[in-house]
């Protein structure tokens, strides 16, 4: 769209998300670094949580900017549930959607509103999680602190510790983010200072299925 | 009350629907999408004078042609030419464009314009039959108009001829208000007559001084200007507790904006108002009242009003009173018009606010 401050877009939960994945796609080639960004980049917004995300699915497909949108969202548990709630609002643009997504994130077009919609359920379409198992999934496999942070979240819980259940691996990324060179960073810079792998396959997957959603080469 | 619009093969729409009409609709969309074009279809559908409306739209839009007065003459005058109104910008023998609008009871009405063999017409303007205007173009045709009503039972309620129809006077009592830009001031100064001897300046008065200024008190038109042109001439506002009138130009362009729409929606009672680039001038501050007064005035009076705009002040506006005074979400639609969809997408009033929240970009 040369000569429009207009650009596609992509829904996330929440910053955290949006800083994440931006810093990931810039690993990957991606220009979000430039001024403007290129017209075929989509704008990441915000939703403030998944249930204004699901609220507004149907009217942002509706209203969007071609040639596609995305919706980034955590399975959380159990997926399909989410997987549920995704199809119905799809099911009113006209979509049918598979009974589980695909391995490689949903792409599929809409022929009433001449758009692509892509979801993505984190951490990688297949099991139950959010967005803290996708980064965790990113840690290096031999890095030796990953195992001592499930040990001691672990042990913390036995011994009191007052997270619910649900947030066990948003404790143990937390606790492993604590013991790295900058301690404690958001998700967003610890993936911009690469301490996590970008390399590993389910990275790759991820930006393939972001480029193919907005045409990116 | 509209309920829903079909526009077939007018300007850019080679079939278009409207649906989810409510009596306040704001139509929003990218430059050149067609939204002023949908006000004209408005115009054209419910005025008891269509082939005037296309002509006055043709001359608004600057679509003139040059043509000599006699064969042999260099002497040429413009003359509003209707062949943009067709895809295609072009006039083709049975080339037709046409509008329907569905009513609250469920009747559709549909108006074209068609082109049809001169020889055809000029027979029965000799009898005296027709009803619209012929004119010449590259020898090829002439121009009429028909209007026919489908009522439940699909039997059209009015008489229509071969390719050619009688246009029936409205005994209608409907005005249509078409604002685009500024009220020159001939017709400015004719509605403010209209609605004083109705006696409805006070509803006029009313939306100023919410919107704008408590302390405006009144309007005066003065005598002995020359009256055609600019609406400002003339216009005088009078205040509370000041010994002078002041011209209207001298308070802003905004206030004479907000004093154009004013006197078209009261005008408009009982019909429908539309208004092109709606609030230009206003301060973002006083887009919320503006709107509610326009809601408040469409209940009342029963107008139906269809908007444009582009800007975000004005959507932002909207989505405040939607938000503050939930009643009134009901009475509004947000039409996004986008031609390359064979429909537009309507969002209705009540969600126009979680909309803006979740920087859904409706325009």
């Amino acid at each position: 769209m040369p000569g429009t401050m207009d650009r596609p877009e992509i829904r996330v939960e929440g910053e955290n998300d949006q800083h994440s994945l931006v810093h990931i796609l810039l690993h990957h080639g991606l220009k979000y670094d430039e001024k403007p960004w290129p017209s075929d980049h989509p704008k990441f917004i915000p939703a403030g949580g998944k249930d204004p995300l699901l609220n507004s699915m149907v009217d942002v497909i509706k209203l969007s900017t071609p040639p596609a949108v995305g919706f980034v969202l955590d399975a959380d548990n159990p997926m399909t549930d989410r997987w549920n709630q995704v199809s119905k609002n799809l099911n009113e643009v006209g979509l049918a959607l598979p009974s589980t997504p695909p391995l490689t994130g949903l792409i599929k077009y809409v022929p009433k509103y001449k758009t692509r919609v892509g979801i993505w359920l984190m951490p990688d379409n297949q099991r139950d999680g959010k967005i803290k198992d996708f980064l965790q999934t990113l840690i290096a496999q031999d890095d030796p602190l990953i195992e001592l942070a499930i040990d001691s979240t672990n042990e913390a819980k036995s011994k009191g510790a007052t997270f619910a259940d649900k947030d066990q691996p948003k404790a143990v990324l937390n606790t492993w983010l604590a013991w790295q060179e900058e301690p404690g960073e958001p998700y967003g810079r610890a993936v911009a200072k690469r301490y996590f792998d970008h390399d590993h396959e389910l990275a790759f997957r991820f930006v393939k299925w972001f480029k193919n959603l907005y045409d990116i080469a | 009350m509209i309920t829903r619009l079909r526009i077939d093969q007018f300007r850019k729409f080679g079939g278009y629907h409207v649906t989810d009409l409510r009596p306040v609709n704001l139509l929003v969309g990218e430059n050149g999408s067609g939204k002023t074009t949908v006000l004209e279809v408005l115009h054209f559908l419910r005025s008891p004078n269509p082939c005037s409306v296309l002509t006055n739209q043709a001359w608004h839009r600057g679509e003139v042609v040059a043509e000599r007065r006699h064969r042999d003459d260099s002497d040429t005058y413009s003359q509003a030419t209707i062949e943009h109104f067709f895809m295609g910008h072009s006039l083709r023998q049975n080339e037709r464009i046409s509008a329907s609008y569905t009513d609250g009871a469920g009747d559709e009405t549909t108006r074209f314009l068609q082109i049809v063999p001169v020889e055809e017409v000029r027979q029965l303007v000799e009898q005296a039959e027709y009803g619209g205007r012929i004119t010449e173009k590259q020898g090829a045709s002439s121009i009429v108009v028909d209007e026919f009503t489908v009522g439940r039972k699909g039997i059209p309620s009015s008489i229509r001829t071969g390719r050619f129809a009688r246009i029936e006077e409205s005994s209608e009592k409907f005005r249509v208000g078409f604002q685009a830009g500024d009220l020159g001031s001939i017709e400015l100064r004719a509605i403010w007559d209209a609605l004083n001897q109705e006696r409805r300046e006070n509803d006029v008065y009313r939306l100023l001084r919410d919107v704008l200024d408590p302390n405006i008190e009144d309007l005066f038109f003065e005598a002995g200007h020359n009256f055609v042109g600019n609406g400002r001439n003339g216009a005088l506002v009078g205040y509370t507790g000041t010994d002078r009138r002041i011209p209207i130009g001298s308070l802003g362009n905004g206030v004479f904006q907000l004093l154009c729409l004013a006197v078209k929606l009261q005008w408009a009672a009982n019909g429908i108002a539309l208004f092109d680039e709606i609030g230009t001038g206003l301060h973002w501050s006083r887009m919320g009242e503006m709107w509610r007064l326009i809601i408040e005035s469409a209940r009342q009076n029963n107008t139906q009003i269809f908007a444009t705009t582009h800007s975000l002040d004005c959507l932002k506006g909207l989505s405040w009173v939607c938000e503050n005074y939930e009643h009134l979400g009901q009475f509004v639609s947000v039409q996004s018009i986008k031609p390359e969809l064979d429909e537009a997408v309507a969002l209705p009033g009540e969600r126009l606010p979680f909309a803006m929240s979740q920087e859904i970009e409706v325009r």
